[in-house]
């Protein structure tokens, strides 16, 4: 039986992220239901009220916060101390961590320290009476792999991929916040010298609503203008294929496919991308796919809940014309 | 330096999947070293022609796998071990892989592999095997730069590059962008012939976790609009959005 959840909650500039959101409303929604309890744990240097009463909002009011100034800079060992001491006090079956840059790194370290199964980059998670199932796509999305466990009060780790867990009104909690004051170990073996933040101007795929990407079809980097004029409008982040990329128009952190980022976005609109294998890889996921190429026989087309067969030149400005009117009206 | 990279074996990325009973066929599949790995062999490699040494490159796997590391001797490993076993499960994998180093080259300074492989998108054999090896790991890296015994990383985090530093023995999963993996010559190619590919037989441990595969869940076919007149295009196409809700 499911007993006990911890949602490892990330935050950033003093918001929840998405994922956590999502996590946490799934969570909630299914513990009244099935009768386990949530809990939400938090850390970081310097944690405010307002971010514990985002999380109760969402229906989870047991809040485990730690604060420390070493957390000012992500240090994995750090972490992994600390996680581990908690989690011996408060036996969670399940811990949940978005399938983010802190997630993909801590979770896979923590499930060896606790030598248990862990469920990387999940899209779906089933509670049954003793047992747990994660449904996760592999191959690049060309197969999902469903794994189920049976609990038998045993503890089980996943990342949780954004934009899939559904997300449902939760009647908001009242916070019950518990500070902890676990010791936080200094002889560290892993020490961060540098932290280079990297422009705010550019919006990240990772967890965006809407993603417009461009390929070799944009001909150079200046062209891309198109594609951000788009993105403004719509409010969404700008990717690009690996053509792109390798031509030197956009920085790999944008890439979408195989040997770039995976995205859930709800809308990926494909902008001179011919759809190769390796590029579906990272973006089949997306609820509705858009795709503008000149090349009707185009393989992007063929997975498209819409295409324009046409010139993006001619296409794409009409169409920031076109969703700005909507906008404003 | 005696530097060891975590290979595995992965599908072809052309490859059509094909299921049989809820598993994923292997019949007739072509193989290629998972892209990712090939970056830690190519640095590796580097690592080597800087400082020397030695490059063994270890594999969970087929047999058959031989073959498929012999591209990676073609680049300058010295030699491979392949654990020959079919199991899947990431910690088990790294229970494997963690035995067969401790037996056969515990006093490596480096462990490089890819920080994720492009097939079960799992992305924990690196991480598991720090904590189970005990050494410092850095994950998810673009640069690394070893002076004596200190390893100096640029790692992708949250948002921003950091510049993380640990010391040998160390595990690092590296991040395209690192380098340009290398083509073998010809001449390579006869050499590595002669390397040594050894075959390790394990025990591995049984886990308990139900695996099936499917395939996703097919999507209604699309609509095409003809974008010859791109201002009716336009216009059709945000107001399908509107219909359907998406916008
Ligand atoms: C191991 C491996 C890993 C890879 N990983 C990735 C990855 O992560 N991501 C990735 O994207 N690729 C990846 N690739 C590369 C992939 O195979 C393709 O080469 C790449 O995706 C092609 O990019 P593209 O669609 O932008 O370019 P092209 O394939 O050249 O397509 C350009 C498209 O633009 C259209 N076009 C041109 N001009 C216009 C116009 N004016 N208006 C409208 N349409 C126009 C053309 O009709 C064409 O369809 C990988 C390949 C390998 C082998």
């Amino acid at each position: 039986m499911m007993q006990n959840i911890l949602i490892v909650v990330e935050e950033k500039d003093g918001s929840l992220r998405k994922v956590c959101e999502e996590m946490l409303s799934f969570c909630s929604q299914y513990s009244n239901k099935l009768g386990f309890k949530v809990t939400a744990l938090t850390y970081g240097n310097c944690l405010n009220q307002e971010l514990f009463n985002q999380i109760a909002s969402f229906g989870v009011g047991n809040i485990l916060v730690i604060e420390d100034h070493q957390f000012a800079r992500y240090n994995p060992e750090l972490l992994i101390n600390i996680l581990k001491n908690i989690i011996n006090e408060y036996n969670p079956n399940l811990i949940l961590f978005g399938n983010t840059a802190v997630g993909k790194d801590l979770a896979p370290r923590l499930a060896q320290a606790l030598k248990v199964q862990m469920f990387s980059d999940v899209t779906k998670i089933e509670f049954a009476n003793d047992s747990i199932k994660f449904t996760r796509p592999i191959y690049g999305g060309k197969a999902i792999e469903t794994d189920e466990l049976n609990l038998e009060n045993k503890l089980v780790l996943a990342t949780v991929r954004p934009n899939n867990l559904p997300k449902y009104e939760n009647n908001p909690a009242k916070p019950g916040i518990k500070k902890l004051n676990d010791k936080v170990i200094d002889n560290l073996t892993y020490t961060v010298k540098e932290v280079i933040e990297k422009l705010k101007l550019t919006k990240s795929i990772n967890e965006a609503e809407i993603i417009v990407s461009g390929g070799r079809g944009l001909k150079n980097a200046e062209n891309f203008a198109i594609l951000e004029d788009l993105a403004n409008t719509l409010g969404a982040a700008v990717g690009a294929s690996r053509a792109a990329v390798d031509a030197g128009w956009k920085s790999h952190s944008v890439q979408v496919g195989q040997t770039g980022k995976t995205v859930s976005p709800k809308l990926y609109i494909a902008c001179g991308i011919s759809g190769a294998i390796q590029h579906l890889a990272g973006m089949s996921t997306a609820k509705c796919i858009i795709a503008i190429n000149k090349d009707p026989d185009a393989p992007i087309l063929k997975v498209a809940d819409f295409g324009i067969v046409g010139d993006l030149f001619d296409i794409v400005p009409l169409l920031t014309k076109a969703f700005k009117a909507v906008t404003k009206g | 330096m005696k530097v060891l990279v975590l290979v595995k074996e992965t599908f072809d990325t052309e490859v059509k999947i094909v299921l049989e009973n809820e598993i994923i066929s292997e019949k007739d599949v072509k193989y290629i070293i998972n892209p990712y790995d090939e970056f830690a062999i190519e640095e590796a490699i580097k690592i080597k022609e800087k400082l020397g040494g030695e490059v063994i490159l270890y594999s969970v796997g087929r047999e058959e796998a031989s073959a498929t590391l012999k591209t990676g001797l073609a680049m300058g490993a010295d030699q491979a071990n392949i654990i020959k076993s079919n199991v899947k499960n990431s910690m088990t994998v790294s229970q494997l892989l963690s035995e067969a180093i401790n037996k056969h080259d515990n006093e490596f300074d480096l462990i490089l592999a890819g920080w994720v492989s492009i097939d079960d998108n799992n992305a924990q054999v690196p991480g598991r095997l720090s904590q189970l090896l005990n050494i410092p790991f850095v994950n998810v890296v673009t640069k690394v730069d070893v002076t004596g015994e200190i390893v100096l990383c640029e790692r992708e985090g949250e948002g921003c590059q950091e510049i993380v530093e640990v010391r040998i023995p160390a595990i690092i999963a590296v991040q395209r962008g690192i380098n340009e993996p290398r083509y073998p010559t010809m001449k390579n190619i006869m050499q590595a012939k002669r390397k040594n590919v050894n075959l390790l037989e394990l025990t591995a441990p049984i886990d308990k976790v139900k695996v099936s595969y499917q395939f996703p869940e097919q999507k209604n076919k699309g609509e095409i609009i003809d974008g010859s007149n791109p201002e009716q295009a336009a216009k059709v196409l945000v107001d399908r959005l509107k219909e359907s809700k998406i916008l």
